[in-house]
Formats: C-alpha cells, structure tokens, sequence
C-alpha cells in the first residue's frame, strides 16, 4: 500500500507548546507507524511581568482501529531493572601485611569460614542495579509516557525539545477482517502537570509574598486559558486532564 | 502561530488586571478579585510557598493539591467546608500579631531585609487598607534615612493620595539631601555622589506597581529626557540632581 493512501490531520492548537506529527511507511505487510512529538514552551509578557508555560509531564495514547501494534519492538521500551549480585568472601588480615595466609581454614556447613592465625573471613554480598532512566517510555496497550528526570531523578520542571525526534513509534498491521485503517494519537497532560513558572528576574518578587500569591493566580488563569484553548474543537476531555496535541492518520 | 496572548479573551486580561492592581494580596481577597472559581479552580494545582495568612479559606476546595510549604497563621480560617482531600500539606504555621504589633516592628527593624519581611506580612495579612496605607506614610515620613524612606515606599501605592504626597515628597527630599551631602563629604568630590544613587536606583524598581517603582519610572524620564551628550550608547548616566528631581515629582 502507497504511503499517499492516507490522509493525516493534526491538530496542535497550542502551537508553540507542543506538535504531534504521524508518517506510515508500508514495510512489506505490515506498516510503520513514525511520529514526531515536540515539547516547548510559552511566554506571556504583561505590564513588565513574564510568565512561562510548559508541561512536565505528558502521556501519548493511540487509538487504532481496523488495526493493531505487532509484536516488534517499539520506541521507548524500558526493560524491567537488571540486578547484578556479586557474591565473594574475603580474607581480612588481623596483622598488617605478615599474616600467614597458609594458616588452616575450616569452612563451616553454613558456609562461614574460619580462620587458625590472627585472622578472619568476611562474607560480602554487593548487589547492583542498573536502569536507565528513558525519558519516554512505553507503557502497556499503545500508550507513551513523556517525563524526562534529571541527573538526581528529579522530574524537569518543563518538558522541552523533541521526545520522539521523527522516528518508529511501533509497526503496526491490518486486523484480520479489518478494511479500513485509522490511527489516532492524542497528548493528554493533566492539569498539574500544565506549569507556569513567574520569570521575577532581579527583582525581589520571589521574596514577596505580595507577588507569590498574585503569580499563583495568574497562573491559574492562563492555566485555565490553556485548557479552553485545548478544547476547543476537541472531544473527550475530562475535567482534570486536557489534550493538547492530536494527529489521526485514516486510510482513504 | 498563535501565540498565548492571542487567545487571551477580553475578560481574561481583565481578570490578570485585577490580580496585578489588586491592594490586598490575601489570598481569598484575590481570588474573589481575580474571578476564579474556589469550587472548581484550585484542585490539583501547585500552591506551594503561598500566603494565607488571615485568608478565610471556606469554601475551596483544594483536592489533589500541592500546599507544602505555605504559610498560615491563627487568623486563617479552615473549617469543614474547606477540601483537602489528597491534598499535600505541610503548613509554615506564622505567628498572628496584631496589626499595631505589626508595625512597631516594622519600625524596630535592624535592617532594611528584616523590614521589608514585616512590610510584607503586614500587607500580606491586613491588605493596603487606609489605616495601613496612613501608617506607612507616617513611617516614611518620620524615617531616618532614604533606604528605610525606599522600604516603605515599596509598599506604598503607585498614586498616593494629594496629602499624602506631600508628605512624602518633603521627607524623601530632604533624606536624600542628607544622604548626597554626607556622600560627597567623603569623598569631597560632587561627581562621586553618583555612587550613592547607584544603590538607591537598584532598590526602587523591586516591586512593580509600588510608589517606589513610579519614582524609578520619573527618574528614567528625567535621564531620557537629557541631552544626548550625556547619555551614553544603550547606558544610562544617572547622576544625583536626576533623582533629586525624580523624588521632587513625587505626587505631580
């Protein structure tokens, strides 16, 4: 099938804040479903104040119909933690460096270790663990998490640049009886996960509590403009998530 | 592109306006102010570091909500109409002095920190209220010195009233007299005065929408307004008769 063969409709009404963007490529009979989805963030300069809004964290959500996502890896797959253990006895000296090491050991059926001179066994166990910390993941049944974490496993405070930078989500196929493909992709953030941080630069803004409570509030009004603008001409919001980005890709 | 001011509705803007112009940052003064809504408008949202000092918080619903980290005091009202559930809370408990302790306090400051700490409860807690705003005007009036004048006047209304000018005008005049005179003593040099505006100009434009940040706002009219010999490119050259004549506007 010619990629030509579908139609693709995006909608990113929050321009400057995030894009959603789906190619399929037909690979042999089964289809690869490549996405590009950027993070940015808006400014709002007002009576020599400025406001900045991001996200910082966000959720990707297919919806397929007449299809479905093989079993070939997709973007993001985070493994479960691998632990290494490192099992070894060692053999401490009581005297510095002229222990003789040719004394008797005895090992006991517990498997602690004995020694005749002045010395003794020590049983160490190190164990380790390896993850690395993807900054999209895949979670289960087509979903996407976006939450990039800093160096100390900090959530950023604004998610910013590309998640996933126009590559293969997840290859998808035709279901069997299926005439007629359709894929949809919806960004979903909730609404504490919309930040607006005040830019106070030099001034004392930050130490007045004057302005502490006056940035919350608007921050909750462009909050609250977001989401309107968010919705609008879109469906299936719920009162405490909003999407911000969409694309569907239908075959024609 | 459409960037976020362009969806700002007429009402909105208005709404921000409120916010900024609002006299009394307490905090249920402002959200009746800002128009937001107590029921649907605070949950799960990031109120961290915020001040609800003498705040009557029935009514809001803060479910789901971060409120680490902000202050209340025994003034705050929370009663069983206030919503907290699955709302984070490690309240900053504040002391709640009367108002007259309040300001003596603001008067026996050690330092200009320390005063503008107490400026800011007091304000913070009690609103720009008349009785308020006529006890800052009498504390900068009687000040010693033009820092402790430039405290108060950060907490002062931008537009005082035609009295109230007046005496302010006169008290800032004559401390900043003393503060030139006493510079130029140490260094007997008339051009090395400026050293001690330098200090002055950074300390008045803290706080936007303050009587300090108007006479910041008269000083870059004075300096923009002469010849351009003495301006250099991009920099500005403040010398110590351009703020005598920015505190002279004072009221006008």
């Amino acid at each position: 099938m010619e990629e030509q063969n579908f139609s693709l409709t995006p909608r990113n009404p929050l321009t400057e804040l995030s894009e959603l963007r789906f190619e399929i490529e037909p690979v042999e009979d089964e289809f690869d479903l490549k996405c590009r989805l950027k993070f940015g963030t808006m400014h709002y300069e007002y009576r020599e104040r400025e406001y900045i809004v991001g996200v910082s964290k966000a959720h990707l959500r297919l919806v397929l119909e007449g299809c479905e996502t093989t079993f070939a890896d997709v973007f993001g797959e985070q493994a479960l933690a691998e632990i290494s253990v490192d099992d070894s006895v060692q053999i401490q000296s009581a005297l510095k460096g002229n222990v003789a090491l040719n004394a008797n050991t005895v090992t006991g059926a517990s498997g602690e270790v004995d020694i005749g001179i002045g010395g003794s066994v020590v049983r160490t166990k190190n164990a380790k663990t390896q993850q690395k910390l993807l900054p999209v993941v895949a979670g289960p049944n087509d979903t996407w998490k976006i939450a990039p974490k800093t160096i100390f496993n900090k959530p950023e405070k604004f998610v910013e640049g590309s998640a996933i930078p126009s590559v293969r989500l997840c290859t998808i196929r035709r279901k069997q009886g299926g005439n007629r493909m359709s894929v949809l992709g919806e960004v979903h953030v909730s609404r504490s996960s919309i930040k607006v941080a005040a830019n106070d630069g030099n001034r004392m803004g930050k130490s007045l509590s004057e302005w502490q409570n006056k940035n919350a509030l608007v921050g909750l009004l462009l909050k609250k403009a977001i989401q309107r603008e968010a919705r609008s001409g879109g469906k299936s919001n719920s009162a405490n998530a909003v999407c911000i980005s969409r694309c569907e890709v239908v075959e024609k | 592109m459409r960037l976020l001011e362009d969806f700002l509705t007429e009402q909105e803007i208005q709404q921000i306006d409120a916010v900024f112009d609002s006299q009394s940052p307490r905090f249920d003064l402002l959200v009746a102010t800002s128009g937001l809504n107590p029921i649907s408008d605070f949950r799960f949202t990031d109120l961290r570091h915020l001040d609800f000092s003498g705040a009557d918080l029935r009514g809001f619903d803060f479910t789901g909500s971060d409120l680490r980290k902000s202050v209340k005091n025994e003034n705050t009202i929370i009663d069983q109409t206030t919503v907290l559930q699955d709302a984070r809370i490690d309240w900053i408990e504040a002391d709640a002095l009367p108002i007259v302790m309040v300001m003596r306090k603001a008067e026996e400051a050690r330092n200009s920190t320390e005063r503008q700490d107490v400026l800011n409860r007091l304000v913070a807690e009690f609103g720009r209220t008349p009785h308020v705003i006529q006890y800052m005007v009498l504390a900068a009036s009687k000040a010693h010195s033009i820092e402790d004048f430039i405290d108060f006047a950060l907490f002062l209304p931008e537009v005082p009233s035609k009295s109230d000018a007046g005496k302010l005008r006169k008290s800032a005049e004559a401390l900043l007299k003393r503060k030139l005179a006493a510079s130029k003593r140490r260094t007997r040099r008339e051009k090395t005065s400026v050293f001690a505006v330098e200090s002055l100009t950074e300390k008045l434009h803290q706080n936007p929408g303050s009587l300090a940040q108007r006479i910041y706002g008269y000083l870059a009219d004075v300096v923009n307004a002469k010849p351009q010999g003495s301006t250099l490119t991009g920099h500005a050259n403040i010398e110590a008769a351009d703020l005598r004549k920015a505190f002279a506007r004072i009221g006008t």
